[in-house]
């Protein structure tokens, strides 16, 4: 699902946030990847998701060499992908339905289909009954939930997560990173960068550490 | 498994609807442009109003113009038309050619002025009597002063040719001053108003960019969620070209309105300034089609100015 070979991210400013960078993540794999803040972790998802490009190297997500890909194909690769974000980047001014509606409204979905779908991804969050309320009406769990929401309404093959759990305290994080797994049990691909390390221990995943630009693969306590 | 075979049908499901999917777009796109114009009304109304009056400038004047175009004929009928007798013609000649002249159509009055009247008038005009009492012989031809019905330009050249026809007539010459000169001015007016179209246009384009511009800045968390979720560019730019071509079809609705009522104060006092010239001019405002035309050039600004800065400025937004 995922490969990166001698990836090598430099930034304008000089800084190299990543080098020789390889991985592979296999297709329904969940994956943790833990570091430092400032370590690498949003630039190696950035890169995945075609938010940045590779400065040397190759990345291939979902069978799509990233090098290769044009501007105009972009939008239609990363309709394949779910990312949420830290800042769960909601649009405050339309409802929770509306939000989490949009990248169905992208495809072009029937009305029919497209209430289904939202509903379906609201219930699965726990937020059915909160479909009409505007963001700021939620608490931060809550907006949490919705991003979540509105990654997964599009069934994508990739779950990409940034700090998904930053601004959440331990028992709502928990809340959230189970919803990862059941996603997870579906078939769908999770990749979550998290400083959390305490939180994903609790769980039986492969984790990747990123330290200084460069990838290693962790031993996850459970699994050792 | 059972789920990514779902999800492959799901993807086939989508692109049998490619043209479902086009209208749903537009739709969307048509929804939240109208809704960036209703999220700040009074900051759209002063826009509009802005625009409705650039608007009405330079049509107002092409309305006008097309008046004073059409009513240029009233205002010839000023045009006099002076066949000049050959210099030795005798008086028998001169009431043989008045017979044919009035055998001619097309003309209102007829009216002599022998050698020695034509004299004595240019004597008391201009104040030579003295130089013209040495001159001897009197050096003016008998002349017919001519007033035509018809006073169009086609008209009054057959007028002319058939006058020059007559004979013992040497010459005839159209007093066309008046007409030449008030041509001159429209000519002037009409280049004047053009320029000012074209410069007009210019600047609803540039107040629609602007605004667009400023629109695209505060949907900033929009446009960076829509990017994020995979919106093509397509997608994510066109409710603001529709926003922008609202604003241009709103202002040209706008201005129609604003100049038929600029019309309507106007007509009172020309008719105070026509009735003085004998005449009545009635004020023709813009017929159904050159209403449409207006709007439709509003609303093609609108979009054009839009179209301009729309994707330079949302090429300036990425999800962080």
């Amino acid at each position: 699902m995922i490969k990166f070979s001698n990836v090598h991210k430099k930034y304008a400013n000089g800084h190299d946030a990543l080098k020789r960078a390889s991985l592979n993540i296999d297709s329904g794999e969940m994956v943790f990847l833990t570091g430092h803040s400032g370590a690498g972790k949003s630039t190696l998802l950035k890169l995945i998701a075609g938010l940045e490009n590779v400065t040397r190297g190759d990345v291939w997500v979902n069978s799509q060499d990233l090098a290769k890909m044009t501007p105009r194909k972009l939008p239609k690769f990363r309709r394949d992908i779910g990312i949420v974000l830290q800042n769960p980047h909601l649009i405050p001014d339309q409802t929770v339905f509306d939000n989490v509606a949009l990248p169905l409204i992208l495809e072009g979905f029937s009305k029919v289909e497209m209430g289904k779908r939202v509903r379906g991804a609201l219930d699965k969050v726990g937020l059915l009954q909160k479909e009409l309320y505007l963001p700021e009406e939620l608490s931060t769990g809550e907006q949490q939930r919705v991003g979540l929401a509105r990654a997964v309404v599009n069934k994508p093959v990739l779950l990409l997560a940034d700090e998904p759990t930053g601004n959440l305290d331990p028992e709502l994080s928990r809340e959230i990173m189970q919803l990862f797994t059941d996603f997870n049990n579906v078939g769908t691909t999770v990749l979550i960068a998290t400083h959390d390390v305490e939180l994903i221990n609790e769980f039986p995943f492969r984790v990747i550490n990123i330290e200084q630009g460069q990838l290693s693969e962790a031993n996850n306590v459970k699994v050792a | 498994m059972s789920k990514s075979h779902n999800q492959h049908a799901a993807r086939q499901n989508r692109k049998r609807f490619s043209l479902r999917t086009y209208i749903a777009h537009h739709r969307h796109a048509l929804l939240h442009g109208f809704r960036q114009l209703t999220k700040n009304p009074f900051a759209s109304l002063l826009t509009i109003a802005v625009l409705s009056i650039t608007l009405v400038l330079p049509t107002g004047l092409l309305v006008i113009l097309g008046n004073a175009q059409q009513y240029t004929q009233v205002w010839q009928t000023g045009t006099n038309v002076s066949v000049y007798m050959q210099p030795q013609a005798t008086n028998t000649q001169v009431s043989f050619t008045r017979q044919a002249l009035q055998k001619v159509n097309n003309i209102k009055t007829i009216n002599y002025v022998s050698p020695n009247e034509g004299l004595a008038n240019f004597a008391k005009q201009s104040g030579l009597n003295d130089i013209i009492k040495t001159l001897g012989a009197n050096p003016l031809p008998g002349l017919f002063s001519i007033k035509p019905n018809d006073q169009s330009p086609a008209a009054i050249n057959i007028l002319v040719s058939q006058l020059q026809a007559l004979p013992n007539v040497d010459a005839v010459k159209l007093d066309m001053q008046w007409v030449k000169r008030l041509n001159a001015i429209i000519t002037l007016l009409e280049h004047f108003t053009y320029g000012l179209v074209v410069l007009l246009g210019l600047s609803v384009l540039l107040i629609i960019g602007n605004t667009i511009r400023m629109a695209v800045q505060s949907y900033h968390h929009e446009i960076e969620v829509i990017k994020l979720v995979g919106g093509s560019n397509h997608f994510t730019r066109r409710p603001f070209l529709y926003s922008g071509a609202f604003y241009g079809l709103a202002s040209g609705i706008f201005a129609a309105v604003i100049l038929d009522f600029f019309l309507l104060w106007l007509q009172n006092p020309l008719n105070k300034l026509t009735a003085l010239y004998g005449t009545h001019v009635n004020l023709e405002g813009l017929d159904f089609s050159q209403t449409c035309l207006l709007l439709l050039c509003g609303l093609a600004l609108g979009y054009l100015g839009s179209w301009l800065v729309v994707d330079r400025h949302l090429k300036r937004i990425n999800p962080e």
